[in-house]
């Protein structure tokens, strides 16, 4: 394993132990094509990418670190702060709104608050500034079409969703 | 016209996690015939079938294969099941349902085009999927039907499972290619095409899950055979993903020519006895069709003809009270938000479409909006490098037409 040049700053213990789990689980010194893999692990271990974990990633694997930054800010499934609790990702696309993802939507925002990550017109603009008490976001289409409407709660799929299966989905696995 | 169920034979039918129940039902058939036959037979079977990509391309299967064939050097094969395209799940069917039959077909590939390396780049969020995937890729390992000898054939044929992160782009093989690589999922420029320097720089084989799934068909039981269903440029069956305002949404198998009348009366018609506005046919990236083409065969020749695409096989169905400009608004925030932004017609362009298209989903359409909108589709369709931009405009410029103008 290459030493590290730049010792990274603010890396917390638990981070440096889930870079070094995923790095351990390679059989060979990691290339560059182990990227999106490794994110996958540290990411599933951490619920998200710190900027400390990466650059500790980017030296471990000899990559500049913007190289490393430019994957994990790629990607929609990656989050780049820390969430909060389990995410709960919810389908507003076509054959989802088609079946019933609007009235779940706003039931959604009536419990939780505007979502985290949202620029829906259709059925209003989310109130700006009101904090949410939970977070979720909208997501596009995740091919379950043929069960809308859909969302996932820490990557598990809820077919046919409703705001109270979600809702309890969710204190489920944050508990 | 009925369903007929090709691909679809074992799904929901045979243990998806069991390989003996696959090669109970006619699998590894196919790969005991290739071996038998050797490549040369199997690339001519494929090219007298006529089978044509399904992943919305709709390019020659047997061209590519033959292209990576004679490639020198070591080559590798890719299977595109990034399906992210709005509107389509049935790839997702054949990975979770017939994970086996995606390994055989792979395993077929490998030993025509000479490559030992074959990957499934996945969505990441399809994870029943991958799972079992990567189970159908254990068991048959353990068979002896893939790794260093497949089959008894002396040949390595090696399969691993590559998960995608969330983003529709990677669905372009290039961005695929990029992603995997560790790279940003940016399109690359084409030419040099995939299947002159592709994954690593190697000759490779990119084919979406259904045109795998299509193969072993066509080797057990012939291209005769293959063709007894479709029509002279559209041979074989193909799996439509039929969503929204239908009675029974989901996966249906029909032979290439069926039309969209037949298609939706076999997923028990428009719900609620309401009547048809419309159905957006190839997802995002495809087209409004009206209901005057309900007796519109379903081929890529006839839907071609009408400026539209099977594309995906997505059809999702408007009724008559849906909201179009609502549905439009949808779709061209998806592809503003989905655009990789290396390139400007697309990175500006979709953004623009966008705005127009909120203000006539609010009905505060400016003068010269429609024509405005053309030409921006104009420019993303001739000047954006990849497949995202140059379908970026196709189903808000076809939402114009059916809607007979601005609203």
């Amino acid at each position: 394993m290459p030493t590290e040049r730049n010792p990274p700053h603010a890396v917390a213990d638990e981070e440096r132990a889930a870079v070094d789990r995923a790095l351990a689980r390679l059989d060979a010194d990691p290339r560059r094509s182990d990227l999106l893999p490794l994110l996958h692990e540290i990411h599933a271990s951490l619920g998200w990418l710190p900027k400390g974990a990466l650059e500790l990633l980017a030296d471990k694997m000899r990559l500049p670190f913007p190289d490393v930054w430019g994957v994990a800010t790629f990607y929609a499934l990656f989050r780049l702060d820390p969430p909060r609790g389990a995410a709960v990702h919810v389908c507003d696309d076509v054959p989802c709104r088609l079946r019933g993802a609007d009235s779940l939507l706003q039931a959604l925002e009536a419990r939780y608050g505007p979502a985290r990550r949202f620029t829906g017109e259709a059925h209003g603009t989310p109130a700006a500034g009101r904090a949410a008490a939970v977070e979720w976001e909208t997501v596009p289409c995740l091919g379950q079409c043929d069960h809308a409407p859909v969302a996932a709660v820490a990557g598990r799929l809820h077919r046919h969703a409703t705001v109270e299966g979600i809702a309890a989905a969710k204190a489920s696995a944050d508990a | 016209m009925p369903e007929v169920r090709r691909l679809l034979a074992r799904a929901g039918r045979v243990d998806p996690e069991s390989l003996a129940g696959y090669r109970g039902a006619n699998g590894y058939d196919a790969l005991a015939k290739a071996v038998e036959r050797g490549a040369g037979w199997v690339l001519s079977e494929l090219d007298a079938s006529g089978l044509l990509g399904r992943g919305g391309a709709a390019f020659p299967a047997g061209r590519k294969w033959r292209a990576v064939a004679a490639a020198r050097g070591r080559r590798r094969i890719v299977c595109n099941a990034d399906e992210s395209e709005p509107g389509t799940f049935k790839d997702r069917v054949l990975m979770e349902e017939d994970p086996f039959a995606v390994v055989e077909a792979m395993t077929i590939a490998g030993l025509t085009v000479g490559a030992e390396e074959g990957l499934v780049y996945i969505r990441g969020e399809y994870q029943l999927a991958a799972e079992r995937l990567r189970h159908a890729i254990e068991k048959a390992e353990e068979a002896g039907l893939l790794g260093a000898d497949v089959a008894g054939s002396g040949r390595a044929v090696r399969i691993r499972v590559f998960r995608g992160a969330g983003a529709y782009v990677c669905g372009e093989e290039t961005a695929l290619f990029n992603s995997v690589e560790g790279r940003r999922g940016e399109p690359r420029n084409k030419p040099p095409f995939p299947t002159e320097a592709g994954l690593f720089g190697d000759p490779t084989l990119v084919n979406n899950v259904e045109t795998f799934c299509a193969v072993p068909l066509v080797v057990r039981d012939g291209a005769a055979e293959f063709r007894r269903c479709g029509t002279d440029q559209s041979a074989g069956t193909k799996l439509f993903c039929l969503s929204g305002h239908v009675a029974r949404p989901g996966v249906y198998e029909v032979p290439l020519g069926t039309t969209l009348r037949e298609l939706l009366a076999l997923a028990g018609g428009v719900w609620q006895g309401r009547s048809l506005k419309a159905v957006l046919c190839g997802g995002a990236a495809g087209t409004f069709l009206g209901p005057e083409r309900l007796d519109l065969p379903l081929t890529f020749e006839d839907l071609r003809a009408v400026g539209g695409t099977i594309g995906s096989g997505a059809v999702i169905v408007l009724d008559e009270t849906a909201a179009l400009w609502d549905v439009v608004l949808r779709v061209a925030r998806f592809f503003q938000e989905e655009s990789c932004g290396q390139c400007v017609p697309c990175r500006v362009g979709t953004q623009r479409q966008r705005e127009i298209v909120a203000r006539l989903a609010a009905g505060q359409p400016r003068p010269g909006d429609a024509a405005l909108l053309r030409e921006i589709g104009a420019a993303m369709t001739d000047a954006s490098i990849c497949g995202l931009g140059q379908t970026a405009s196709g189903a808000v410029l076809s939402a114009l037409e059916i809607a007979g103008g601005v609203p």
